[in-house]
C-alpha cells in the first residue's frame, strides 16, 4: 500500500502538476500531499514536511509572564 | 482514460553519470510530434562463404545498436526551457538588480563537458494507453532557432544518446502554466549595432560534441565531450538595403550580432526574453538576389567568430523559473 507524506513544493513557481490528489498549480511554499511514488518521483521539487512533534512545545518563556 | 491526446515528451538532467536515468524526469517540453529517436542500428551480415544459403544467414549476422539522435522540436516559451537550452551548457541563473520574480538564465559555452539528460516520451498505443520509452545519455549536439514572418520562434534541439530504453517506467508530466510562446513579432534583430528587419532567420549553435568515440572495448562508445573548435552558424535574409553587407562579405569585415526576442513583463522594469549575442560573425557569402517579381534579395549566411575576448556565443533567457 502506497503511503502517503505532507511536502512543500520547492520547485518552480506556478507549474502545474498532476498528482493523485488532483491537479493543482503550485508555488513554492505550498504544502501538498504525495503519495511515496510521487515523492521519489519529483526528487528534490518537494521537500518532506518537517514533522510536527505529539507533545506540547515547552513553555514560552515569555508567556510564562503572563 | 488516456489516448492519443495524452502523449507527452519530458526531459531531465542526469546528475550520477552519463546515461543512468536522470532522477527527475517531468519537465513537460510540448514538443512536436517528429520529434522521436532514431537509433542508429548496424546490420553487419557475416561475409564469409557458407553453402546453402542464398541470402545472408540469420545466424550469422549481427545487430548493434551504437545509441541514436534524437531531434526536439518545439515553440520557445517563455517559461520551463531553461532545461532545454541548457542541454548546450549549465545555465548561470541570477535574479537581475531589482527584480523580484525575475531569473536570468544565462548560457555561455562549454570547451568539454556536455549536460547529460534523459528524453522521455509518452507515446500512445492501438488500446488507448500510454507506454513510455527514455532515450539515455542524451548529449546536444546542436541547438537550432528558426523565425519566419507570421511564425512563432522553433527550437530545435538535435541530441545523440547513449541507449534507447524502451521498457522505461511511467512519468507524470509537469507544465508551466500561462507560458508566453515568442513570436515573430518579438524578435528584434540588431547587426553591427544597426536594428534590421529579416524575411526569416535562422542559427544553429553546435556543442562540437564528439559523439562517435566508438573504441574496441565492452562498452564500445566513450561519452561524448567537446573535442575540437566549433562554427556556429546561421542565414539572415532581407530586402536589398545596400551593398554594404555585400562589401562586408568581401572584406571579411566582422560585426557583433544580437537576436533579442522579448516577450510580456514579469514585472515593471524585466520581461521574459530570450537574447542570443554573438561578438563577432562575418558573412560567408552570397551576392544579392534580383528577381522580376519580388524586391531583390540579400541572403547573408554568416558563421561567429572568437575574438578572444567576448564567449563565442551567449544565450541569456529571463524568466519566472528560479530553476532548470
Amino acid at each position: 500500500m502506497a503511503g502517503k507524506s505532507t511536502h512543500t513544493y520547492a520547485g518552480n513557481p506556478g507549474y502545474v502538476h498532476n498528482l493523485a490528489s488532483g491537479v493543482v498549480t503550485l508555488y513554492p511554499g505550498d504544502a501538498v500531499t504525495l503519495t511515496d511514488e510521487e515523492a521519489e518521483s519529483y526528487g528534490d521539487t518537494f521537500a518532506p514536511a518537517k514533522k510536527q512533534t505529539s507533545a506540547a512545545p515547552a513553555a514560552d518563556p515569555e508567556g510564562a509572564t503572563s | 482514460m488516456s489516448g492519443i491526446s495524452d502523449q507527452f515528451t519530458t526531459i531531465g538532467v542526469e546528475a550520477v553519470a552519463w546515461g543512468t536515468k536522470a532522477a527527475t524526469l517531468t519537465r513537460g517540453i510540448e514538443a512536436e510530434t517528429s520529434s522521436k529517436p532514431s537509433p542508429a542500428v548496424e546490420q553487419r551480415p557475416s561475409t564469409g562463404m557458407r553453402p546453402g544459403f542464398l541470402g545472408d544467414p540469420s545466424d550469422r549476422h549481427v545487430v548493434d545498436v551504437r545509441g541514436g539522435t534524437y531531434s526536439l522540436a518545439c515553440d520557445l516559451l517563455s517559461k520551463s526551457h531553461s532545461m532545454l537550452l541548457g542541454g548546450l551548457n549549465t545555465p548561470v541563473i541570477t535574479t537581475p538588480g531589482g527584480a523580484t520574480n525575475a531569473r536570468l538564465h544565462t548560457i555561455t559555452p562549454s570547451d568539454h563537458d556536455l549536460p547529460s539528460q534523459t528524453i522521455h516520451d509518452g507515446i500512445a498505443l492501438d488500446s488507448g494507453t500510454i507506454d513510455h520509452i527514455n532515450a539515455l545519455g542524451a548529449k546536444m549536439t546542436s541547438l537550432k532557432l528558426a523565425v519566419s514572418p507570421k511564425g512563432n520562434v522553433k527550437v530545435t534541439a538535435d541530441y545523440s544518446y547513449r541507449t534507447l530504453d524502451t521498457a522505461a517506467a511511467s512519468v507524470t508530466p509537469v507544465y508551466a502554466s500561462a507560458p508566453y510562446p515568442f513570436r515573430d513579432r518579438d524578435v528584434t534583430t540588431t547587426l553591427g549595432g544597426t536594428p534590421i528587419c529579416q524575411r526569416g532567420i535562422d542559427l544553429t549553435i553546435p556543442t562540437g560534441a564528439k559523439v562517435d568515440r566508438d573504441m574496441v572495448c565492452p562498452g564500445g562508445r566513450e561519452e561524448p565531450f567537446v573535442l575540437g573548435r566549433v562554427q556556429p552558424t546561421g542565414t539572415l535574409n532581407q530586402d536589398l538595403p545596400s551593398f554594404d553587407y555585400l562589401d562586408a562579405w568581401l572584406n571579411g569585415t566582422p560585426l557583433s550580432l544580437v537576436f533579442y526576442i522579448e516577450g510580456p513583463e514579469i514585472e515593471e522594469g524585466f520581461p521574459y526574453f530570450l537574447r542570443v549575442t554573438y561578438a563577432a560573425v562575418r558573412f560567408t557569402g552570397e551576392a544579392p538576389d534580383r528577381s522580376m517579381t519580388e524586391l531583390s534579395g540579400q541572403t547573408l549566411p554568416w558563421q561567429a567568430f572568437d575574438n578572444g575576448t567576448d564567449p563565442l556565443w551567449k544565450i541569456e533567457y529571463q524568466t519566472t523559473d528560479t530553476a532548470l
